[in-house]
């Protein structure tokens, strides 16, 4: 007649280990949909961050930018091209 | 008895309309229900794929992405419609009684502006107004403002409200730049709090798109505009392009087009501004076609270098018409190799005549004229060759200076390309990499398009190329020490079947150094008005620019 009782005393733990072991989880998925949340929200305002100071870079660096800024401090284009080039063997023992 | 009858036919009854009312909500209302019951537990995110960056040879963005916002609200929350749309006006510098109609509207969503910066954000969330939202998303930017814009394209909108890209780049690999966008549910607690996301019939969440990296070279871009835009101002031209291509790969490393326009703004301009010229204009390409037909005629072993022309001494008559040189200049018994110095249309007859219809056609299509190359580039269009039966013996002869018949730019070029490679064509190609989300990158390889003619043909029609440039009429433009193989072109434009004596296509085709060719260059202006030809407008653009390349190569004067 014992087996009968420890089997249900068994079974009875069993399941109250289950319940707490779901509530246990339920309230760690609800706390970290939360934070994923915080954290999805933190990524997307950084990548706002990023993409406006990736757009200042590449318009301080545009090649129009700079060309403007250079023209307004004083650079001139250069007409004159040289090449220096070494005098030509007068054998070249080919 | 009866009461027991009764009792069971009103349950029956009522079993029966619980039954009947199940299978309205279980089945006839199920979609609807289903779509109630999980806006109660969460909201629906449709996620928006960040679109690709389109990067210079140097790793650049030229096309990028920038942060924008999209104003919107609730007419229902809005209490003075009035100052609010006199403010939004102000700032969003739009017409104050379209606000205000989108404001007066019975709904409870209407957008109010698209594009707006942070900072116009900030101003406006300062004056508080209740019932106005803000939602982010990302906008194409362009660092280096209009620059390369006919070829790169531009982003619009399509039926459903989605980006999408249009012509150039934008328009040919817009499945790659765009990503795939996906939906998903935010489920929330009892208490409104975040749970968990999922998506709605997708496996992820969507991917953002791929970037390209393209073979254009950004400096020599920004050189070749500005070198076009002061051309065409200095000559009175209406319009201008330049073209350039490394003929042993095929890499595209610069295309311009004047009249361009601005792609943040595409809405305001119309079809001719956003076109890429370059490979869909069609014209007569003149004298630059020459080298094409002479080398033909040196590939079949027709003609040489040194072959006599016996019928240069005056004006040819063909089929009734009479064809003359471009300056009434005539040389009897010039050599072919004079011919192409002097751009002789008559030595050119006599050409076409030797090579007959059968080889012209044959060689036309090696060069691949008559078909689209394959650039990589959306908007390419190439028209057909007219079939064998409805030539004529004047066609032959005037194709043979090319005068009637049409191609686009970007035939000529690739075509071209080929004498600058020992005689194998590739294929035109804009896009080097496709580097996707994760930086794995693809490369692209280069394409072989055919050999239309032999290394030993190249070689000869180089040299015939190099003699036109330091003898011919643009020799005074070119440059000393180097050796450039080119050609002049001042095609005449059919205008209501006649060819206006003052209107020319100037151009000027050519590659540099003849002995290791680093670029081909076509440059084209559309119809000059200080000077005419091709020789005094094109050839000089095309010589400064080849100088600066030179500079940038680090190319010294063989000489």
């Amino acid at each position: 007649m014992k087996k009968p009782i420890i089997i249900l005393i068994l079974l009875f733990i069993t399941i109250g280990t289950l319940v707490v072991a779901r509530s246990v989880v339920s309230a760690r998925i609800t706390t970290s949909g939360l934070e994923l949340s915080q954290i999805r929200q933190e990524t997307h305002d950084l990548r706002t961050q990023n993409a406006i100071l990736r757009e200042k870079i590449f318009s301080l660096s545009s090649l129009t930018q700079v060309s403007a800024r250079a023209e307004k401090v004083g650079f001139v284009e250069s007409n004159q091209v040289f090449a220096i080039s070494g005098a030509k063997p007068i054998a070249r023992g080919e | 008895m009866i009461r027991f009858r009764v009792v069971l036919a009103f349950i029956t009854i009522v079993f029966g309309i619980i039954v009947l009312r199940l299978f309205y909500w279980q089945v006839v209302r199920a979609d609807e229900l289903t779509k109630l019951g999980l806006s109660q537990y969460g909201k629906s995110i449709k996620i928006e794929p960040l679109r690709g960056e389109i990067k210079t040879s140097d790793g650049f963005p030229i096309v990028a992405n920038k942060v924008s916002y999209l104003l919107y609200a609730n007419p229902k929350e809005v209490k003075d419609v009035a100052s609010m749309s006199y403010f939004l006006s102000q700032e969003l510098e739009m017409d104050e009684a379209s606000i205000s109609a989108q404001l007066s509207q019975n709904l409870f969503w209407v957008p109010l502006g698209r594009g707006l910066e942070s900072e116009q954000k900030d101003v406006i969330e300062k004056m508080e107004f209740e019932g106005v939202g803000f939602e982010q998303e990302f906008q194409r930017y362009y660092p280096e403002a209009s620059m390369a814009a006919n070829l790169l394209g531009f982003v619009g909108r399509d039926d459903e409200g989605n980006t999408k890209g249009y012509f150039g780049v934008e328009g040919y690999y817009d499945r790659l730049l765009r990503g795939k966008g996906s939906s998903a549910v935010q489920i929330n607690d009892a208490l409104g709090r975040p749970i968990l996301a999922r998506a709605e019939g997708e496996q992820s969440f969507g991917t953002d798109g791929s970037s390209l990296v393209l073979n254009i070279d950004r400096s020599i871009q920004y050189l070749v505009e500005k070198e076009l835009k002061d051309g065409i101002e200095r000559y009175g031209a209406s319009g201008g392009m330049v073209g350039i291509i490394e003929p042993k790969s095929g890499k595209i490393i610069a295309m311009a087009n004047f009249p361009s326009f601005d792609p943040r703004s595409y809405q305001i301009y119309t079809d001719t501004e956003y076109k890429n010229t370059f490979i869909s204009n069609l014209y007569e390409p003149g004298s630059t076609f020459k080298p094409l037909v002479m080398s033909a005629a040196f590939n079949e072993n027709i003609l040489t270098p040194v072959s006599k022309c016996p019928i240069c001494s005056g004006p040819v008559s063909v089929g009734g018409y009479d064809l003359h040189t471009w300056n009434d200049e005539y040389y009897s018994n010039s050599t072919m190799l004079e011919v192409i110095q002097h751009s002789d249309n008559t030595g050119m007859v006599y050409t076409a005549q030797k090579l007959g219809l059968d080889r012209m056609l044959k060689y036309l299509d090696r060069y691949g004229i008559g078909e689209t190359t394959g650039i990589d580039l959306e908007g390419e269009t190439a028209p057909e060759i007219k079939a064998k039966s409805e030539w004529y013996e004047v066609d032959l002869a005037t194709t043979g200076f090319g005068q009637g018949i049409s191609i686009t730019p970007i035939e000529l070029l690739s075509a071209f390309s080929s004498i600058a490679n020992k005689g194998v064509m590739m294929q035109p190609q804009v896009v080097s990499a496709v580097v996707d989300i994760d930086g794995d990158e693809t490369r692209i390889a280069a394409k072989k398009l055919g050999n239309p003619i032999s290394p030993e043909t190249a070689k000869t029609m180089t040299d015939v190329l190099v003699n036109a440039v330091d003898k011919g009429e643009a020799k005074w433009a070119s440059l000393d020490g180097y050796k450039i193989a080119g050609k002049t072109g001042t095609s005449s434009i059919p205008i209501e079947g006649k060819y206006d004596p003052n209107k020319t296509i100037a151009s000027f085709i050519g590659f540099a150094p003849a002995d290791n060719p680093k670029f081909v260059m076509l440059v084209i202006l559309d119809r000059p008005t200080a000077r005419i030809y091709g020789a005094e407008t094109a050839a000089p653009i095309f010589f400064s620019i080849a100088q600066n390349l030179f500079s940038y190569y680090g190319i010294p004067p063989s000489d």
